[in-house]
């Protein structure tokens, strides 16, 4: 079990290299525009003063030996300092990485919330009106791209019924978390509603496999509820490839916050990301970055050890 | 199943026959519809006005710019159309070769590339698609070639995990024992197993390709005004006003893009039950 977690985590630190090396180099094929728009569109730079800055930002050196000192300075603690705002990349993150773990973690919620029990529910009577309506339902989850969502939504919910915020997470001067919910919900059940389709095939499929093991006809001989059968035998083993499909999905959740985050004004890490890279603002860029994989793999690791809670059969090797 | 078989059996999806009906359809209009009737996306018609309601003479109305949506709609359909059926193709081409290798070697070859698979899977595709734009510039070839590269790992893992299970079988032992190579195993007893998972696969991966070039116009980093895409078109109503007052800029190309992903998905279900009803794609 110990071993199995060690190896989990050197895999995911080895991902998290693989991922930061990647888009390091990427980013660096593109630097020279970085100083560009550093200095601004009118301000002219002369030669030496354009050598200068690069030598200053540390830009004449190798992509190789640059990536290595980013690294070094990561593990000292230090994510750099962003081109663009001029403050430490650490403190700009640490300001948005709570209403982006909000919004995220509501769009979980809310997608394990109606995914789950539709699916459930679709496995046990195929074929019924409900199958189709729930299979209709992911259907249009993943067909509609998250920000013509948000646009349909916000004309609707916020501008023809008035029932809904459209921007931000707080109305200004209101700070009770009453507001905070109003403004959370509809950001968060868009996201959910592009998850959930994967979500409700997912536990259909897992469920239709569960519903004819033996254990659960001995669990039905034994005289429980037809409830209890349900979702304490078969959901319980059920719940396994369901948040495997959960597990590969977070990347695309975190995808789609940072899209719903610019849409709404959510001030949180994925519109900050999506604006450092129209910025090309490399150390705020590669900050996010390593948030983002390091969120991933976390999760990853959290579910893996998840399956051995729900299915008692599982065995770490 | 012979073509003939193929198609009859095809034939029976009625969503399927919807969906391609419905793609064919589009596919002429938006091909023929703008050069019979001369129809121009770029020119502004000043008099008409900037983002004007429907009219007679601009039967969507004009954008911010007073460019004709109708023409620019139909026009950001062949940037959709084109995409979708390209992009899958180069998704195919690296992730085929790729997925075949790690199944048939195994071992070394095996773990590099699915851990590369990983390390895709495990970061956001439209951040990562968003730096390799803007790493090679955006342009409709640009946007196809990201696409098309960030789709390997679906292809890969579809086709590796197909050939995990058909080396198993007799035949290639059998095949081995003749004294075939490697290559002769793999392109005459294996590939004809995984082809059609793949072929299947195809329209679901034009459909989130559709998805995918929509997101980039929608975010600035795809096709560049004043060429039209849908996401583009819809890029305007990231203007407040536009959104709340003028749907129409934004209604028709957000539903033409729903339309259009649900027809590759029909297709793709229509093609699945066709070849293989147990087919997990």
């Amino acid at each position: 079990m110990t071993r199995y977690l060690y190896e989990r985590i050197l895999s995911a630190l080895l991902t998290m290299f693989f991922i930061t090396a990647i888009i390091y180099t990427l980013l660096s094929l593109i630097q020279g525009s970085a100083l560009n728009v550093l200095g601004g569109s009118g301000a002219e730079m002369s030669a030496a003063e354009y050598e200068a800055a690069r030598h200053a930002l540390g830009l004449d050196l190798p992509v190789w030996l640059r990536y290595v000192h980013w690294l070094r300075d990561v593990l000292r603690g230090d994510l750099g300092v962003s081109y663009r705002y001029g403050i430490p990349v650490g403190e700009i993150i640490a300001q948005r990485l709570g209403a982006s773990a909000l919004l995220v973690g509501a769009a979980i919620l809310f997608t394990l919330l109606f995914g789950l029990p539709v699916g459930v529910m679709a496995a046990y009577r195929p074929g019924s009106a409900w199958d189709r309506l729930s299979s209709f339902f992911a259907l249009a989850g993943f067909s509609a791209p998250r920000f013509i969502t948000c646009i349909a939504c916000i004309y609707v919910f916020s501008f023809k019924l008035r029932l809904m915020p459209a921007m931000g997470m707080h109305n200004v001067g209101n700070a009770s978390p009453v507001d905070l919910i109003h403004h959370l919900i509809m950001p968060s059940c868009i996201i959910a509603f592009g998850a959930i389709g994967y979500v409700i095939k997912q536990s259909r499929s897992a469920c239709l496999d569960v519903f004819h093991e033996d254990y659960l006809k001995t669990a039905r001989a034994k005289g429980l509820s037809e409830v209890e059968v349900i979702f304490k035998h078969g959901l319980r083993t059920a719940l396994a490839p369901i948040l495997t499909q959960i597990m590969v999905e977070v990347p695309e959740i975190v995808g789609s916050a940072a899209i719903v985050e610019k849409i709404f004004g959510w001030p949180g890490i994925g519109s900050l990301m999506l604006d450092a890279i129209r910025n090309r603002d490399m150390p705020l860029i590669m900050g996010v970055t390593l948030v983002i994989a390091f969120v991933v793999l976390i999760a990853n690791i959290l579910l893996d050890l998840a399956y051995g809670l729900l299915d008692p059969r599982v065995r770490y090797r | 199943m012979n073509h003939r078989g193929f198609w009859n059996k095809f034939r029976q999806s009625r969503g399927a026959m919807i969906g391609l009906c419905f793609l064919i359809v589009e596919a002429l209009t938006v091909y023929l519809l703008p050069a019979i009737f001369h129809m121009d996306p770029i020119s502004s018609d000043v008099q008409a006005g900037f983002n004007a309601a429907p009219s007679a003479a601009h039967l969507l109305g004009t954008d911010g710019a007073a460019r004709d949506l109708l023409a620019r709609t139909l026009c950001g359909g062949r940037v959709s159309l084109l995409v979708g059926v390209a992009a899958p193709f180069i998704s195919v081409s690296i992730g085929l070769p790729l997925g075949l290798a790690a199944g048939y070697y195994r071992g070394v070859v095996e773990m590099v590339i699915m851990r590369l698979s990983d390390v895709f899977m495990s970061f956001p595709s439209i951040l990562l698609s968003l730096i390799l734009v803007s790493v090679i510039g955006p342009s409709l070839g640009s946007l196809i070639a990201v696409i098309g590269v960030m789709g390997w790992t679906s292809i890969a893992r579809l086709v590796y995990a197909n050939v995990l299970s058909i080396r198993e079988k007799e035949y290639i032992d059998s095949a081995l024992s003749i004294g075939r190579n490697d290559f002769e195993i793999l392109s005459h007893e294996i590939l004809p197993g995984v082809l059609s998972p793949v072929f299947v696969s195809l329209s679901f991966r034009s459909g989130s390709a559709i998805l995918q070039e929509s997101g980039l116009s929608f975010l600035g980093a795809g096709i560049s005004p004043p060429q039209a895409s849908w996401g583009g078109i819809i890029f305007a109503a990231q203007d407040l006003s536009v959104l709340t007052r003028m749907p129409w800029i934004w209604a028709p190309s957000g539903i033409l893009i729903v339309l259009t992903v649900v027809a590759f998905h029909f297709v793709g279900q229509g093609l699945r039950d066709t070849l293989d009803p147990k087919m997990t794609v």
